[in-house]
């Protein structure tokens, strides 16, 4: 079965893709979620991010298998 | 129960002292150690900053939070932890970052609270942009130490 995600942006992130959140369809991995991302955002290319799979930093590709949040994240810069 | 982390705007000195005098109540703390991070007007090339906006993705900041609080209970003999996180405007001088670690003794509250302070700084998902004047902004940096 293949997942319905929906995508965060965060800090400067949301200002370059001008969104704070879109919805993707029919994604099996979160690679696949990245690819569609990039293409859609080329700009992304030029900047540092993390990436967190259901509230949780990933630094590998993941299966998707339900409805999960992705979220990408500049480096984090609080205090 | 999940603790409160993030509070809108600059944290007062009447929040801070009002969490002090809760602890003055707990008659096995011999060691508060506390940390308050300050907006600075730094002059940049951009231009000077007047204050620093805070944005977080706040679920993901709590759970993370959580595991910090748990492995700092497991290493040191720590009785209470305590963060508080600015969300929006923060001017220069104001609290944006309050750290609050109480002990028996002074030894493991003081290397608690270090180590909670980078943790804070380089696991919870909180950015700052910078904002100058002349209307423009940056992007803050986090530049920190590996040693802790």
């Amino acid at each position: 079965m293949k997942a319905e995600v929906e995508v965060l942006f965060f800090g400067l992130l949301s200002e370059i893709t001008r969104e704070t959140s879109i919805r993707i369809w029919d994604v099996a991995d979160t690679n696949s979620v990245e690819n569609i991302v990039i293409n859609r955002y080329p700009a992304l290319r030029n900047y540092n991010y993390l990436i967190a799979l259901d509230k949780q930093l990933i630094n590998e590709n993941r299966l998707l298998v339900s409805e999960h949040t992705i979220a990408f994240m500049p480096p984090f810069s609080g205090g | 129960m999940r603790r409160s982390l993030f509070i809108q705007g600059p944290i007062s000195v009447a929040f801070i002292s009002a969490q002090i005098r809760k602890h003055q109540f707990k008659t096995d703390i011999g060691a508060n150690q506390i940390f308050l991070g300050q907006v600075r007007a730094d002059q940049t090339t951009n231009g000077l900053v007047t204050g620093i906006e805070y944005t977080a993705y706040e679920q993901m900041a709590l759970d993370i939070m959580e595991e910090i609080r748990a492995s700092l209970f497991e290493k040191y003999p720590i009785r209470c932890i305590h963060v508080y996180h600015s969300l929006g405007l923060v001017k220069p001088g104001g609290c944006s970052l309050f750290i609050y670690v109480s002990a028996a003794h002074s030894e493991a509250a003081f290397f608690a609270c270090q180590e909670l302070l980078s943790k804070v700084k380089k696991q919870l998902p909180i950015w700052g942009k910078e904002v100058m004047d002349k209307q423009q902004y940056q992007w803050k940096v986090n530049t920190m130490t590996e040693s802790v």
